[in-house]
């Protein structure tokens, strides 16, 4: 680009598509990281729950953490934001902030949740008080941080999928109480309803403008 | 009747940057590189020019041990792009 004068309509139309190219960027900086999540966290539901299924060891939820291993991983892989390129919208900061808390709180409440269902000998009681009450809290802050989040983008799917986790955690602590594998069915349907598809609606819209 | 057209503002480069922020907030001076495509001498005046009319604050600061340029629209600018568009759609209307 010059320092040449435009025309009337030259200025309107260089005006939309510059606005709609960074509104499309800053939008696909948001979905990225909500399917790169979405889908570690979903890949991990499934390895734990065929571990389970084969092994019916309480070790197996060790594998929890394979989701922070996924989820670099592949965020680092597909969130190909140059280092040296930064565009920030008020809105980025406060999101990325919220995220920041979320995410330390998620980190220190998985461990306790993770290491309740690996002591074996009293794992009834542990599993019950830690595992089924951190996964709750987990979950909790999860689902209040899509929805805020959502409400901040002004993003209908993303408050919907973020009440939709809200809205399942009482289904949660009962299958986890009662044991059974339904667990996974509900957890694979909150992070689906929370990130995934929100993700690729996102990804779309930003490929129509 | 047709309105003026800020001169500031009726410049293709310029024109751009705004338009980047108005929508970014804020936006490092690679990124207004990369997105304008223009050299990094031309975009640092008229980068200059923005800033002198109070459309946009500089603020020089660090990524690391980086040095950063980082651009921000304020109010005067916001005002300014509106009354720019505004004055464009009376060519455009009439």
């Amino acid at each position: 680009m010059k320092d040449q004068e435009l025309n009337p309509m030259e200025s309107l139309e260089l005006i939309d598509r510059t606005i709609t190219a960074t509104r499309k960027k800053l939008a696909r900086n948001a979905a990225i990281p909500m399917l790169t999540w979405g889908y570690s966290t979903l890949i991990t539901i499934l390895i734990v729950w065929f571990a389970f299924r084969l092994t019916d060891s309480p070790y197996c939820a060790a594998l929890w953490l394979l989701i922070p291993v996924f989820g670099l991983i592949s965020t680092k892989m597909f969130f190909h934001k140059p280092t040296e390129e930064s565009a920030n919208t008020l809105l980025d900061t406060v999101i990325s902030k919220l995220w920041i808390v979320i995410g330390a709180i998620v980190v220190i409440f998985t461990p306790i949740a993770i290491y309740g269902a690996l002591d074996e000998e009293n794992s009834n009681l542990m599993f019950y008080i830690t595992s089924c009450y951190n996964l709750t809290a987990i979950l909790l802050l999860l689902g209040v941080g899509h929805t805020i989040t959502g409400y901040i983008l002004n993003f209908r799917p993303l408050i919907i999928g973020g009440i939709l986790a809200l809205a399942l955690i009482p289904v949660i602590q009962y299958a986890m109480v009662s044991g059974t594998a339904f667990t996974f069915v509900v957890l694979t349907v909150i992070f689906m309803f929370m990130e995934i598809i929100p993700g690729h609606i996102l990804i779309n819209q930003t490929k129509r403008q | 009747m047709f309105k003026e057209l800020n001169p500031l503002l009726h410049s293709e480069l310029r024109l751009a940057v705004m338009s980047i922020l108005i929508e970014a907030e804020e936006a490092n001076f690679v990124y207004l590189r990369e997105e304008t495509g223009a050299t990094a001498g031309n975009l640092s005046v008229q980068i200059d020019k923005l800033a002198q009319a109070g459309y946009i604050v500089v603020e020089k600061t660090f990524q690391g041990k980086k040095p950063q340029t980082l651009c921000r629209i304020t109010d005067i600018g916001r005002q300014a792009f509106a009354e720019y568009v505004d004055a464009l759609k009376s060519y455009i209307v009439k």
